[in-house]
């Protein structure tokens, strides 16, 4: 299967989209920018970390080794002011920061000023609250504005924050709750999706009855018909309450900035990103790939997975770009509610999930060219492999104007800006490969994620950790990069046991450094892009039915994996797949429930791989992959 | 089917009809253009023709129209106190070049209202002309009219952004796209465009 993942991403063409032509580069200066950069990986960052503002320089820029490296020790500076605070007094001051829409077209806009203002007075309601540098917040909504502007406060006063995906019903929710301790929930009253409400608060209250935790909870009211109980506060009364603003916090670089949890075989699990590190990755990662000042950018992954949060919340803002956030999918009230709004907002940067773009490109592509999209300058992808077929479709239907540029052709699509995929890991931080506009771009390669990104000491190596090259391998780092987890569990440290830090994934290196990433190389699984734990969902299963569970990862055309769920004993398949949505989430719809009469009795751990292995070396139909289970659990 | 409308600083704004916009700030509620009024606590017009103005109105509620031909009659250059919070200068709109001009210097004029210490332009009917480029106020939202013929056309549109320099952008006064997205395209760098409008209206 993974030959078969290889075959569909592979492309022997080389790209140079009309509207990068004189600014392009050759493999050759490529090569010498990049190598330049990992042979003194340390003075590379050094230099990246100095265009943020620090308060007091560290002594040595990378102290231990790794997992345990930390960057910029002790140095200490204020993620507020490198966020919003230093574009006070320049023009970006008094432009939009954020934009919001709703599914029902309701239209909410904020300047960096006023993102300021309610950020100070946030602030200190937060404080009033009982909220403290280190506290943890739990935010579990969409991303409304009021949602990042209350990111934004908890920065301000060094609180940590987990954004938890709504994707994610309340025993997920529940279990991160537990993980962290945190002193202030935020969600909202719900939220539309495809023209119903999505019920959040019901899911908090579960959660926290689960778990019998009491904390305070903050309620944004986007619907306004739900009666509050103790402990719950809505957002508009705290924004009321006036409270002095506290002055911005001045952190040491290893502080606590954000946190997530992420798919581990056995279970989702927290890790913690710093403060120094990560802002000057994330910083670095954001000018490079293209983001500008003057941009108006979509994003359409939501801050509860890492692009979310990094290319969300952080990035962006701290270029001074304007971003605009949405709370629908693309499908409603049709499939060009995503085209509709690059269009009446001119949006010039576009990000979306390859599982996304595999979606659309199943849909008539009318609804795509029914709209002048013609702002649009860059479309970059994350989160999964983007086979060519897919990446040709995006290039030619979404990226070719109506207004020609250079030399493209409209009538003939024939494509005009970069459709550019790139890598990225909660535990990385930011993307770690791709072609970037604003630093180093040789040519595009469809179906890959680019090369290296500078100062990003990337390689692919067999067993034997040899590098090899058009061949399939772990995807490897073999330096510390300032993003580091500073928290994290013994699964991320066990992935150093050799020296460098193996990614999970399988990947081809081509002979120009490009990389094509095939997928995990153990049982997590990578679903529309998301990462999710067999673990996590078998534990659900086995606590409701008190039966023996398996959940392998099946390779599916349109989602990239899909759970398979094997379990022992006479069960009702719909009720498997109820008890996955409703403690797990939608996201991890299972695609298949097979029941068998008895588990092999090997460990989980080991009969997860063996059924893996099995499976992605067969292809076919779910019927081929049914004998094949019945096979191999007879054997 | 989809209701535009947008919060900004405190502001509730939607458009109405053709080239009305209905604005919502506290308790007050303040109309430009629009036609259907009910609602409205106060009823600017920036001239009469029909698609701005109904052509017969309640004797009634004269007293919260401002125009300059019935109700409050203003002129360019007056300054009203409305409520205590709500400030209205009255702007020239005017075309400029035309030997038969449809919006004659004199018929119609634009309005800057000021709520608390939001401002929103609405530019009336008029082209490019030089009292629009001297204006210094700091602008939050402009309502532009983009459509061309007798108002200002899209590069004309854009030239008032960059002198403007308005936070948001909202075109009004055209039935064309073609002509948004050619003044989206050369206006977005100095302004954000946001198309207040599209094919889910209501």
């Amino acid at each position: 299967m993974y030959r078969r993942v290889a075959d569909n991403l592979r492309s022997s063409d080389l790209i140079i989209p009309p509207s990068m032509k004189w600014k392009s580069i050759s493999l050759g200066d490529y090569r010498r920018i990049y190598e330049s950069s990992i042979s003194n990986f340390i003075d590379f960052w050094v230099r990246e970390a100095l265009k943020l503002k620090w308060s007091k320089l560290w002594a040595t820029p990378l102290e231990g080794s790794p997992p345990r490296s930390i960057w910029f020790k002790d140095g200490s500076l204020s993620p507020y002011y490198n966020l919003i605070g230093k574009h006070r007094d320049t023009w970006i001051w008094s432009k939009l920061a954020l934009i919001w829409e709703g599914e029902d077209g309701l239209v909410k806009a904020l300047t960096y000023e006023d993102l300021d203002n309610t950020t100070f007075r946030l602030s200190g309601s937060l404080k009033a609250m009982g909220v403290e540098s280190n506290d943890w917040i739990i935010f579990y909504a969409p991303p409304l504005i009021e949602v990042i502007t209350l990111m934004i406060a908890s920065i301000r006063i060094a609180a940590p924050f987990e954004p938890v995906f709504t994707g994610f019903s309340f025993w997920e929710l529940a279990n991160r709750i537990s993980n962290r301790g945190p002193k202030l929930i935020v969600t909202v009253d719900g939220f539309y999706r495809r023209g119903r409400v999505v019920d959040t608060l019901t899911n908090v209250r579960r959660a926290l009855e689960k778990i019998k935790y009491n904390c305070n909870v903050i309620v944004i009211e986007r619907i306004g018909s739900r009666k509050l109980t103790v402990n719950e506060v809505s957002f508009d009364d705290i924004v009321k309450y006036r409270n002095r603003g506290v002055e911005d916090s001045i952190v040491k670089s290893q502080h606590p900035l954000f946190g997530l949890h992420t798919a581990y075989e056995d279970k989702f699990k927290p890790i913690t990103h710093s403060t120094g590190g990560y802002l000057t990755q994330v910083y670095a990662t954001s000018r490079w790939i293209g983001l500008r000042p003057h941009d108006t950018y979509y994003c359409t992954v939501w801050p509860g997975w890492i692009t979310g949060v990094s290319y969300v919340v952080f990035g962006p803002l701290m270029i001074g770009s304007t971003i605009l956030l949405y709370e629908g999918g693309p499908d409603w009230p049709s499939w060009d509610r995503w085209w509709d709004l690059i269009e009446r907002y001119a949006v010039t940067i576009f990000l979306a999930t390859g599982g996304a773009l595999r979606l659309l490109s199943k849909q008539d592509s009318s609804h795509v060219r029914d709209h002048n999209i013609d702002t649009l300058k860059l479309i970059l992808v994350t989160a999964e492999p983007l086979e060519a077929s897919t990446w040709r479709w995006a290039y030619s239907v979404i990226g070719t104007s109506y207004a020609p540029l250079i030399d493209s052709i409209p009538d003939k699509l024939t494509g005009r800006i970069p459709v550019v995929n790139m890598y990225i890991q909660s535990e990385l931080g930011t993307f770690i490969t791709g072609n970037l506009v604003n630093y180093t771009f040789p040519p595009l390669k469809p179906g890959s994620v680019g090369p290296p990104i500078p100062g990003f000491n990337i390689d692919v190596i067999n067993d034997s950790s040899i590098s090899v090259r058009e061949s399939i391998g772990r995807l490897i780092i073999k330096s510390p990069w300032p993003a580091m987890p500073i928290e994290f569990p013994e699964d991320y440290e066990s992935l150093w046991s050799r020296g460098f830090y193996d990614t999970g994934d399988y990947a081809v290196m081509d002979s120009d450094g490009y990389i094509y990433v095939l997928g995990r190389r153990d049982t997590v699984m990578k679903v529309s892009g998301y990462r999710l734990s067999p673990g996590a969902i078998e534990e659900v299963i086995e606590s409701n039915l008190h039966k023996q569970t398996l959940v392998v990862g099946l390779y599916d055309d349109l989602r990239f994996e899909s759970p398979l769920v094997i379990v022992e004993g006479q069960v009702n398949t719909d009720d498997v797949k109820r008890i996955v949505r409703d403690y797990i989430g939608p996201i991890a719809d299972p695609k298949l429930v097979l029941t068998i009469k008895r588990m092999p009795n090997i460990q989980k751990h080991i009969l997860r791989s063996m059924l893996k292995e099995a499976l992605w070396s067969s292809e076919g139909s779910l019927e081929v992959v049914e004998n094949v289970l019945r096979e191999f659990l007879n054997s | 089917m989809l209701t535009y409308r947008l919060i900004f600083k405190g502001l509730r704004l939607s458009l109405e009809e053709y080239a009305g916009a209905r604005i919502a700030y506290g308790s007050s509620s303040l109309c430009i253009d629009v036609i259907n009024y009910t609602g409205c606590d106060y009823i600017l017009y920036t001239h009469h023709h029909k698609r701005h103005a109904p052509q017969s109105i309640d004797e009634s509620i004269l007293d919260k129209v401002i125009s300059p031909s019935i109700g409050l009659k203003v002129k360019p250059g007056d300054s009203i106190d409305l409520g205590g919070v709500i400030n209205v200068s009255v702007i020239e709109a005017y075309n400029r070049f035309r030997p038969q001009a449809l919006h004659y210097r004199g018929l119609g004029v634009g309005y800057i209202v000021r709520f608390g210490n939001i401002s929103v332009y609405h530019m009336g009917d008029t082209d490019l002309i030089e009292e629009i480029l001297e204006i210094k106020d700091r602008i939050d939202i402009l309502l532009v009219p983009i459509g061309g013929e007798n108002v200002m056309n899209a590069e004309e549109a854009s030239e008032a952004i960059k002198s403007l320099r308005p936070t948001i952008a909202i075109p009004i006064h055209f039935d064309n796209l073609k002509v948004f997205y050619k003044f989206r395209d050369i206006s977005q760098p100095y302004t954000q465009v946001i198309l207040l409008r599209g094919k889910y209206s209501v």
